[in-house]
């Protein structure tokens, strides 16, 4: 070994700075204090697909289906199509995850949403099943029937199998107040729809006829996917919602019951014992914000309305359970 | 009564290889503890289940968000464990490590010489999970085993070193 230098320790201790245990300590805390914080956002930002690593995937669907995020702006009641394809993507392609479990509170939304996501469900091969809470009825139906088992509470709202398209005709209001629409078209039925003028008893039969091709396919895929004759789920398919426990009669649903009665099937069918995760949409910072101060602005705009439209709030039915 | 007894002298020369070593892992326990602990929570959760590399390999291959988030801890852990050594060494030549085991940096142009924030930076930046700094896991401890003063590579690149003192 080579000692390059000897001096005295009076020198020693003059050239090099103490060595302070409080400022080590102090840098210790406050390094911790710094990884705290910084895993903490890490947990909130980088991972909003999964909560905790478990082999049964949840994924919400809740609220009105639409097919895109734009319409979701105003509100977090939506359930995007894109984004719910994206989620049961991810878990059909997760080796770790062995089933899904459609957690349903929605009354319905658009046909062609509600397909991609029935579409989506069943071109997975994993063991899936839908979870519905309050209400799955209409195209949250139509996505709880595309699953291999569903579960309803028994006072859950479900059914509703059938089309509803509606839009409001200004023609009478634009004539009282000598308003005219000034029609400019290429093509018969190019202004097909438009709120300005009366729909003709031909338009109508067209957009009849629309719907009932849809009500057709909706049911055709609930007869297939819940293994029914088509005639049966013909006449179930008036429009009109059944309780959990009249659409299990009915064959609309295979138990009673809620979360613990999807997973016992799971367990059984799987031969594991599950543990959930939760699959969602990644929400950034910037998404956070714009959903709050759009929401608050909305709240707001929605508040004003009401103090000067709403002169007496108390007369109003109110039917809750 | 004065005494004229012959003044302390204090000896430097090349801290003994165990010393270091056992330096390191006094610091590693610590940072280990106390700053990786927090991050430890977002590699379980995103790879704890699987029991081999290739199993959390197919997990990360099949979702690469799991990937980047697992970097980006990675990255932020590492960077944190380099702050600790760069706080505390800029400010007194000394980690918690080198305190218990009589150890202290120095340049390696001459012990009078000041260490600047980049020496210490350097000498540090092991610790960034990022290709191809990373790659000094392996090449360090290989110059240190094989450098007749104990040296890594990344000391050689900070001109700085570590050294042992002996009070006589």
């Amino acid at each position: 070994m080579m000692f390059k230098m000897a001096k005295s320790k009076n020198e020693e201790t003059e050239k090099k700075e103490k060595f302070r245990w409080s400022y080590a300590v102090f840098v210790v805390i406050f390094l911790m204090i710094a990884a705290g914080i910084i895993s903490g956002i890490l947990n909130v930002f980088s991972g909003g697909d999964y909560e905790e690593s478990g082999n049964v995937a949840v994924i919400g669907i809740k609220g009105e289906i639409v097919s895109d995020d734009g319409d979701s702006f105003l509100s977090d009641d939506v359930s995007s199509s894109t984004d719910i394809i994206e989620l049961i993507e991810k878990a059909g392609s997760n080796p770790e995850i062995k089933a899904i479990i459609f957690e349903i509170n929605s009354p319905g939304g658009s046909a062609v949403a509600s397909a991609e996501i029935a579409d989506a469900i069943k071109r997975t091969n994993k063991t899936t099943v839908a979870w519905i809470r309050e209400v799955g009825a209409s195209g949250g139906y139509w996505i709880a029937s595309s699953t291999d088992y569903v579960v309803a509470n028994r006072a859950s709202i479900t059914g509703s199998i059938g089309v509803i398209a509606s839009y409001l005709e200004f023609d009478k209001f634009i004539d009282r107040y000598n308003i005219t629409y000034r029609r400019l078209i290429s093509g018969k039925y190019k202004d097909i729809g438009s709120p300005f003028r009366e729909m003709s008893g031909e338009e109508q039969e067209i957009f009849q006829k629309d719907l009932d091709s849809i009500r057709d396919y909706f049911i055709d895929e609930v007869a297939k996917n819940r293994k029914m004759k088509k005639s049966d789920v013909e006449k179930l398919a008036t429009g009109m919602f059944f309780l959990g426990a009249e659409a299990k009669s009915l064959g609309l649903v295979d138990e009673l019951g809620g979360k613990q009665e999807a997973l016992s099937y799971i367990e059984k069918k799987e031969g594991i014992t599950a543990e959930l995760t939760e699959y969602k949409t990644e929400t950034s910072l910037l998404d956070l914000l714009t959903k709050s101060f759009s929401k608050q602005s909305f709240y707001i705009g929605r508040g004003i309305g009401k103090s000067l439209t709403e002169t007496n709030t108390y007369n109003k039915l109110t039917i809750t359970s | 009564m004065k005494l004229n007894l012959p003044e302390e002298r204090t000896f430097v020369g090349n801290a003994l290889l165990w010393k270091r070593l056992a330096a390191f892992a006094i610091d590693f326990l610590i940072i280990n503890f106390f700053i990786f602990s927090p991050f430890k929570k977002i590699f379980e959760r995103f790879a704890g289940n699987q029991s081999s590399f290739s199993e959390v390999y197919e997990t990360i291959k099949s979702n690469p968000e799991i990937g980047s988030s697992i970097a980006t801890a990675a990255f932020f852990a590492g960077f944190l464990g380099m702050l600790y050594f760069i706080l505390i060494e800029k400010k007194m030549q000394q980690s918690i490590g080198k305190k218990l085991m009589n150890l202290s940096i120095v340049s390696s142009e001459g012990e009078e010489k000041h260490i600047s924030l980049w020496q210490h930076v350097v000498r540090n930046l092991f610790f960034i999970p990022v290709f191809p700094i990373f790659l000094l896991w392996i090449i360090d401890p290989l110059f240190m085993a094989f450098n007749k003063e104990n040296m890594r590579l990344s000391e050689i690149l900070s001109r700085t070193k570590v050294v042992q003192r002996y009070d006589v």
